[in-house]
């Protein structure tokens, strides 16, 4: 099993004076992994919440290498629009489904076009300059700033009332063990790209990993507790009573183990086992941590999400679509390459698929302690790197909302023209009340959050 | 004068072991008579106290003599003229043989060896040599240093243009260094690697400084610690912070490019590169630095297995660091620990198991781990009815082999057999040795040599686990617990950071003082680790560890390297221990020197006194109120009240004798504008007054002093074995300075005498020791 984790640019350089290991240990976030852990596995918002209704949920989902505008975007404007092609999928979602065409990145600056496709989507700043060459341009680092998926996890992270046990979850499909710009989208400030997961086992021990080592150390206190016993016997009357201390410990954590599953709130969803990290079980991987994301909203671990399928110029072989060259490649062939176009459609129409699988899951998933469906208080985004892939342009950079968790008036497309991404980051943030003025590079920001109501 | 503070001052008593007969005699009878007249309404009829009235009982370590002037002066409190000479002796004599004196309370409450578990150190180092005992540990290399390679590719391969030892990793490569021949100078990549040794226990932080892509590996292997192979901003400073457990040396690779990484592009690399890379820590109490070729080697090692699992501390009320309560907080820790290190085995389990996944012996070989592991952890062979519970019915209750060794895992290490240590069974069986063995000198399990032996019953007579004793300290891991004696027992690290007024000592800083602490501890590791060992040269040697900023700050000879050389030090009369900068420094207020904290640390430490703390907490008088007296005037002045000079007396007259140093231990000839007064005495068990005149006449007392003996064997036998030293037979303490004093004072032999001792409690019955703990058999 391949480990990743962030690749570790959290800490500025500080020099100065000795900390202690319960401070180290909380400065690195692993308190929550190895201190005394056993005991609180469900979110502090679970409890104290006063109206599940209100909760705001974000999946921001990520496919790479362009769309084909004709078999993608919508003709018409407004309510009565039809979908095409590649969008077809979501056809039974029409209804809760916001299409918004004419958004643009602005970033330039050093990188080339797929770099600061997927660098600058989620964070509307520059890359800083650095040592990664792309196919062209200047070679550049990592963003200089925050993504907006994290900046909202963060402000939901500091009110107790919207408060979770991970705050946001970064899922990815197939992102290959490689870290640089072309890999990360979602960034926790200038300089700290966040490895997305796409193990589905990794993904599922940090989410249920507790729960099964709960089990594991429930099924062994009997007997250890006979065995308790019978040593006490062996013991000096002096000596008993340290045992008796032991004892009482162990009725005490036997007692909170009892106080189980019931906070998590829902069943622990079973993996396949044994599936690689392969090309050809990206369908099923898809599937598997879909089906994790759910049931980790479900269990309102985080309110946040990202799902990264491969990363910018990723060139999955999609043979069970009867496309048997990568899609990056695919991806360069020009417009009167009719095959190619043919083959860009359908890949773009099973992300949009995935796009539905997600949704209904959702939809079919109730609010716990509320009313209605998880989709009724989520909104999933789907993105991509580029507007279209032979051009690598950053204009027209797809935008499809599916969902009522931000308010948005949805069962539409919105034709827009030439507007910076960054207003439309913005108006996520406002979503959940998070007031910015700008978000990324202020240049970008003028006219302000988009409003989608 | 309030009686509160003057009965108070009976308490603040100083003294000796020394031996005596409990039996009355006819002095003791009159004191008796005495006493109940004039001292029990207060004292109580046998010294336990009575309420409202003195409430603490009546426990000391003065001699008589002393013991004798002491009620001759201040008791009773309303008329201390009433017991005068004789009476006074007669009354000390009685108080003393019948409950006062630490004999007395030996014998009327027994020390005994209590059942413990392991402390959280203990604990940490066992798991962790636990896991190591399914791994290879490489010899110690002969070079010091880490392999570079250096390469024309953008990333090291295989094929290096240049191999070579780096005594430091410092590479730079310019307009005015021009890159190595044998690579090509627009562009080149290297790698480092080796293992890096942790001197102690704590958070370390490691720096890389390049302006290029590097990535940095400790430990796992897996990971990298810090990854900056995508170059990005202008940051050239990364730090990233690791807990380790000390004494180890620990998997250490760093990689480099000098090249533009992504899509290749010839104008990148088109002309000759500006490069450089450096490593550097800070270790913990370390000042910044290369990380100096000693603690690199070139070749590389297995991972361990270091626990991030936070224990609370032990208790430490006694005195000395042991395992004697259960609270919820640490039945959690060890709980979270015990899962944590299966996690850790089930992550690297064909590593560790050597089993297969999917072949046949799969769950055999598994159910062997288990074993192995569960004999490692219990430190001897299982009982039969032992591998039923801890190993078949854990596997058999599994749905998988893997959740069956989880369970047992958490099982073993949940257990009171792995977790607690019984020193004082009788009967012990040879394993039971050589784990009291391990834990007094380790700190953990013990070693295959020592299961062996164990094994083969050679471990029996004292000599033969002298022997062992003797070859166990030359392992990192004796060294490393002998290193938290030295901070225990010279109270380094205790008050915090040490840091100086910086108006009048700007150049005393941080650096300097981690300097100074590494200074002193190296100090007396080269007196303990040498060949003759000998403690007298702890007050005996004039020699000092110096570094450049050492040597600048306080004006020694500079020396020629960059780290540390030991040079006789002639300037500043100064003599052993209690001369060394940090401990003078340590021993001081941030503007003024300290006569009191030094004195009750010669008291204390040195000595083996007991004190109790003053009445109440005093602020010294302000040296504004008197400009022209120096620090001592002013001390006299304060402490001389009768109430405070009960302890006082001996305090001051102890560490006036250190006067000639200043706050930051700095030699200096006058105080205040006068010349510095720097007699001193000490009241001897004897009862006579013991003179000096400055530190060195002080440190030539104390080199040959019995009691600054028995004082350093009491603290050590308490730091190894963790367990009360009358415990184990009220003259333990004179029994060892007889043999200290026969081994010439070697420090070594007398590590080995308390292991060997301690670990044959019950089994060898040592003529001066009748059994003091009446244990039953315990089959652990």
């Amino acid at each position: 099993m391949i480990r990743k984790r962030e690749t570790g640019f959290g800490e500025k350089s500080n020099m100065s004076s000795q900390r202690t290991r319960r401070e180290f240990i909380r400065d690195m976030g692993i308190s929550a992994a190895a201190a005394p852990f056993l005991f609180n596995l469900s979110s502090p918002a679970f409890a104290k919440e006063v109206n599940p209704q209100q909760r705001k949920r974000l999946i921001v989902m990520f496919s790479p290498n362009g769309i084909v505008p004709k078999n993608f975007w919508p003709d018409e404007k407004g309510s009565n629009f039809t979908l095409k092609e590649s969008l077809k999928p979501l056809q039974s979602l029409k209804d809760r489904t916001l299409i918004i065409h004419g958004l643009d990145s602005k970033i330039r600056g050093d990188g080339d076009n797929h770099m600061r496709g997927i660098g600058c989507l989620m964070t509307g700043a520059e890359l800083f300059p650095g040592n990664i060459q792309g196919g062209s341009h200047t070679p550049a680092g990592w963003s200089s700033g925050i993504s907006i998926d994290q900046e909202i996890k963060n402000k939901l992270q500091k009110d107790p009332q919207t408060r979770t046990r991970f705050g946001s979850l970064e899922f990815g499909v197939l992102v290959r063990d490689r870290a640089d710009t072309w890999t990360r989208m979602s960034y926790a400030g200038p300089n700290q790209p966040i490895a997305p997961i796409d193990d589905p086992y990794q993904m599922f021990s940090k989410l249920y990993g507790k729960m099964k080592d709960r089990e594991s150390l429930k099924s062994i206190l009997d007997d250890l507790k006979a065995d308790l016993k019978k040593l006490r016997k062996e013991l000096s009357k002096e000596d008993q009573h340290l045992l008796d201390e032991h004892a009482q410990r162990v009725r005490e954590m036997e007692k909170e183990l009892q106080v189980d599953t019931k906070l998590i709130g829902h069943a622990v969803p079973e993996l396949d086992p044994g599936i690689e990290e392969k090309n050809e079980n990206m369908p099923r991987i898809s599937k598997m941590n879909i089906d994790l994301l759910v049931s980790a909203f479900a269990a309102d671990f985080a309110r946040v999400s990202t799902f990264q399928f491969t990363h910018s110029v990723g060139n999955a072989r999609m043979k069970w679509l009867g496309v048997e060259e990568g899609h990056h490649q695919l991806s360069h062939k020009p417009d009167s390459d009719k095959d190619a176009q043919a083959k860009l459609t359908r890949i773009n129409k099973w992300y949009a698929e995935q796009l539905a699988y997600m949704a209904n899951k959702l939809a079919s998933t109730p609010e716990p302690g509320g009313k209605g469906s998880l989709l009724d208080n989520t909104t999933i985004i789907w993105t991509n790197e580029l507007g279209k892939g032979n051009s690598h342009t950053l204009s027209n950079i797809p935008f499809v909302l599916v969902g009522e968790g931000l308010g948005f008036k949805m069962g539409r497309s919105l034709k827009l023209r030439r507007v910076p991404h960054n207003r439309f980051l913005m108006s996520l943030a406002h979503s959940f009340d998070h007031k910015i003025d700008t978000f990324g590079n202020p240049v970008f920001c003028k006219g302000g959050a988009l409003d989608l109501s | 004068m309030s009686t509160r503070l003057n009965t108070f001052a009976f308490l603040l008593t100083l003294s000796i072991f020394s031996l005596g007969s409990s039996s009355l005699s006819s002095d003791e009878g009159a004191g008796k008579a005495i006493y109940n007249k004039s001292c029990a309404s207060c004292h109580g009829q046998n010294g336990e106290g009575v309420k409202g009235k003195y409430k603490r009982p009546l426990v000391g370590e003065m001699s008589i003599p002393k013991l004798s002037r002491y009620i001759e002066k201040y008791m009773p409190e309303e008329k201390p003229e009433l017991i005068q000479g004789d009476d006074a002796v007669k009354v000390a004599k009685y108080v003393y043989y019948e409950f006062y004196s630490p004999i007395a309370q030996t014998r009327n409450r027994p020390a005994t060896i209590d059942l413990a578990r392991l402390t959280g150190v203990q604990y940490q180092n066992s798991v962790s040599d636990l896991v190591h005992h399914f791994r290879w540990i490489p010899p110690r290399a002969k070079d010091s240093g880490l392999v570079g390679e250096y390469f024309n590719d953008r990333t090291p391969g295989r094929k290096s243009r240049i191999k070579r030892i780096d005594s430091k990793v410092r590479f730079r490569v310019n307009k005015d260094q021009p890159a190595p021949k044998e690579l090509n100078p627009n562009g080149f990549s290297a790698r480092w690697q080796g293992r890096v040794h942790a001197p102690k226990t704590g958070i370390y932080d490691f720096i890389v400084k390049t302006d290029h892509g590097m990535k940095l590996w400790i430990n796992d292997m897996r990971e990298p610690l810090m990854d900056r192979w995508v170059k990005s901003g202008s940051d050239t400073s990364f730090k990233k912070s690791l807990f380790l457990l000390g004494g180890r040396d620990y998997s250490i690779q760093l990689e480099f490019s000098a090249y533009t990484q992504g899509v290749r592009n010839k104008k990148n690399n088109a002309k000759p590169v500006e490069a450089f890379i450096e490593l550097w820590w800070k270790k913990p109490h370390g000042a910044l630095e290369l990380i100096p070729s000693h603690y690199l080697q070139p070749n590389r090692g297995a991972e361990f297995f270091v626990g991030k699992t936070t224990f609370p501390p032990d208790d430490s009320s006694t005195g000395f660091t042991r395992g004697t309560s259960i609270s919820k907080a640490w039945a959690e820790a060890n709980t979270s620990a015990a899962i944590e290190v299966s996690n850790y085995i089930l992550d690297h389990l064909a590593e560790l198991s050597n089993a297969k996944k999917g072949s046949k012996d799969f769950k055999n070989k598994l159910i062997q781990f288990a074993e192995e592991f569960a004999e490692r952890a219990f430190r001897r062979p299982l009982k039969s009815v032992e591998k039923k519970l801890y190993i078949a019915a854990q596997f058999n209750k599994a749905p998988s082999p893997k959740l069956g060794l989880k369970r047992s895992l958490i099982m073993v290490l949940s257990s009171p057999r792995f977790l607690y240590l019984n020193q004082a069974k009788e009967n012990a069986s040879p394993y039971e040795v050589a784990s009291r063995l391990s834990y007094s000198l380790w700190d953990s399990i013990p070693d295959k040599t020592l299961l062996r032996a164990a094994k083969e019953n050679r471990l029996s007579t004292p000599e033969q686990i002298k022997e062992q004793a003797l070859r166990m300290l030359k392992n990192p891991k004796a060294k490393l617990k002998m290193r938290r004696f030295i901070h225990h027992w010279l109270e380094i690290g205790i008050r915090g950071e040490l840091s100086k007024s910086k108006k009048l000592f700007p150049e005393f800083n941080d650096a300097l003082a981690y300097d100074l602490e590494e200074s002193v501890v190296k100090f007396v590791e080269s007196v303990i680790w040498s060949k003759s060992s000998n403690f007298k040269e702890l007050f005996e040697s004039k020699s000092l560890y110096v570094n450049k900023r050492i040597a600048k700050f306080y004006g020694f000879p500079e020396p020629k390297g960059e780290g540390f050389e030991k040079m006789e030090i002639t300037k500043g009369h100064r003599q052993g221990l209690i001369t060394q900068p940090y401990i003078l420094a340590n021993l001081a207020y941030h503007d003024a020197s300290s006569p009191v904290h030094r004195g009750v640390f010669l008291l204390r430490n040195i000595l083996g006194n007991i004190l109790h703390p003053p009445p109440e907490a005093f602020t010294p008088v302000a040296a504004e109120l008197h400009p022209k007296l120096t620090t001592r005037q002013r001390l006299e002045l304060q402490t001389r009240p009768q109430f405070c000079m009960g302890c006082h007396e001996k305090i001051n007259s102890l560490g006036f004798a250190l006067e000639s140093y200043d706050a930051v231990g700095r030699h200096r000839s006058k105080d205040n504008g006068s010349p510095i007064d720097e007699s001193g005495s000490y009241l001897l068990p004897s009862g006579n007054q013991q003179k000096f005149e400055g530190a060195r006449s002080l440190a030539t007392f104390l080199r040959g002093h019995e009691e600054v003996q028995t004082s350093f064997i009491t603290q050590v036998f308490h730091h190894l074995v963790q367990q009360p030293i009358l415990a184990y037979g009220k003259d333990t303490p004179g029994e060892f300075r007889r043999q200290f004093k026969n081994d010439k004072y070697n420090i070594q032999k007398l590590l080995a005498e308390i292991a060997s001792r301690s670990a044959l409690e019950g089994i060898i019955n040592f003529a001066a020791s009748p059994t003091s703990s009446g244990k039953g058999p315990m089959a652990f």
